[in-house]
């Protein structure tokens, strides 16, 4: 029990999302690169939407698309430590307490970690996008794993030209059904 | 998977509360029996939480933020400046975030909790719910602010919890919970709701003849906790909180409620 909780407490330190502290500026879309998104109708990806997903909603411009996906990136930065500060300035941006640890699991520990890790950080993810930009009107469509992968590991101000252009585009694949 | 996910949000509470400092006179919770004696420089909230089948009991508790003075911001901000890394200085001299200890209960009834806090006087936030020292569910996306007045007792009536992914029965969680197992991220994401007091609240024998006043519920908009696996926002509070989108309405002033990002 101890090592899973050595094991969470890690993941949280070593988590690492892309966040962006500052709404980027207005990109051209039409020179942002859309992968190819036609795979997203197979079976395999449907079944695996409530994974890997980007959002859409029909009609909304490319700009609302990407002040959405800006403001909801704000709430990605990694929290480095569980435990609460004691005090938060509340008109200004608190610190983060860093957490002191060492590796006492050698490399099977440190492997282990890291799949806890990356696990955390997808789910912590798509769990704070759900909340931020549904309630916006956007949906869920599924995607294949490995164009999901491209496009969050890309630098925030990409992904999230990337992600709206997705949003505000033509439909694709299926809505994610997982209520 | 809930279960699991919830032994470690009790789990990591207990790691975290194990290093956990609390000034004594700062947040105290009055617990059944003692006596209670309301001071002039005190300020007292009183609140309700549901029954147990949303785990309440399991010691899922609000945290509250209490905004600082501007006496506290300066004695803050000295002591930033002469830190030697600004940009993660966290200051321990001064606490404004409690999170409640349930067990520390007024009455301890069969079907939730009745909470009584002497706290210092000033304007709070329901910032979120958590356990111990951890913030299991950050209210980012919307919650609400309010007076705790000195030498009065502030009713906020009744904290209504339970998590986001299933359907709840409780009337107030039925339009934000039901979201499927997808939104639980490290913890459990939890959905909440205030069900503000009124005549027909129940007041503790202990409090009659007490100063108590109903909250007066503002609406708060955004902010970004560094220290927050899950985010959500209060449900709806009519007349007092409501969402446009992504935006947060203050129901009272009729207008869309200032949100609280990073100003540095």
């Amino acid at each position: 029990m101890r090592t899973l909780a050595a094991a969470l407490v890690v993941a949280a330190f070593l988590q690492q999302a892309a966040h962006a502290q500052e709404a980027p500026p207005l990109p051209d879309p039409a020179a942002i690169a859309v992968p190819d998104l036609s795979g997203s109708g197979n079976p395999a990806v449907i079944r695996e939407g409530a994974k890997y997903f980007f959002f859409r909603q029909e009609g909304v411009a490319f700009s609302k698309a990407h002040a959405d996906l800006s403001e909801c990136f704000r709430f990605l930065q990694p929290w480095a430590n569980v435990r609460m500060n004691q005090f938060v300035p509340w008109v200004s941006k608190p610190g983060q307490r860093p957490l002191p640890w060492t590796n006492n699991h050698g490399l099977v520990g440190a492997l282990i970690l890291g799949a806890v890790q990356g696990a955390l950080q997808h789910r912590d993810y798509q769990a704070k996008l759900r909340m931020c930009m549904e309630p916006r009107g956007y949906v869920r469509y599924g995607v294949a794993e490995g164009v999901w992968k491209r496009v969050t590991r890309l630098p925030p101000e990409q992904s999230i030209a990337v992600q709206a252009k997705i949003a505000s585009g033509p439909a694709f694949g299926q809505q994610v059904q997982d209520k | 998977m809930k279960a699991v996910l919830l032994v470690f949000t009790l789990l990591l509470a207990s790691v975290a509360s194990a290093a956990s400092q609390k000034p004594a006179d700062e947040f105290v919770e009055i617990r059944a029996g003692a006596p209670v004696t309301i001071r002039p420089d005190r300020a007292y909230l009183l609140f309700r939480t549901n029954s147990k089948e949303s785990r309440v009991f399991l010691g899922v508790s609000p945290v509250f933020l209490r905004i600082p003075t501007a006496e506290e911001m300066a004695t803050y901000e000295a002591a930033k400046k002469r830190s030697r890394d600004p940009s993660s200085f966290v200051y321990d001299g001064i606490r404004n975030l409690h999170s409640v200890t349930l067990g520390h209960a007024l009455e301890k009834p069969q079907d939730g909790r009745v909470m009584l806090i002497e706290a210092r006087p000033g304007d709070y936030v329901l910032y979120g719910w958590g356990t111990a020292d951890v913030l299991c569910t950050c209210l980012c996306l919307g919650t609400v602010s309010f007076h705790a007045a000195a030498g009065k007792i502030t009713d906020l009536g009744t904290l209504l919890l339970d998590e986001a992914a299933d359907p709840s029965p409780i009337p107030e969680l039925k339009s934000v919970t039901g979201l499927g197992r997808s939104v639980n991220g490290t913890f459990v994401l939890w959905a909440s709701a205030i069900r503000p007091a009124d005549g027909s609240t129940a007041i503790p024998p202990v409090l009659t003849g007490k100063p108590i006043v109903p909250a007066d519920y503002r609406a708060t908009g955004k902010f970004v906790s560094p220290f927050a696996p899950g985010i959500n926002r209060l449900a709806p509070i009519p007349g007092v909180l409501g969402y446009d989108g992504g935006t947060v309405l203050d129901l009272v002033s009729k207008t869309a409620a200032a949100d609280h990002y990073d100003q540095e």
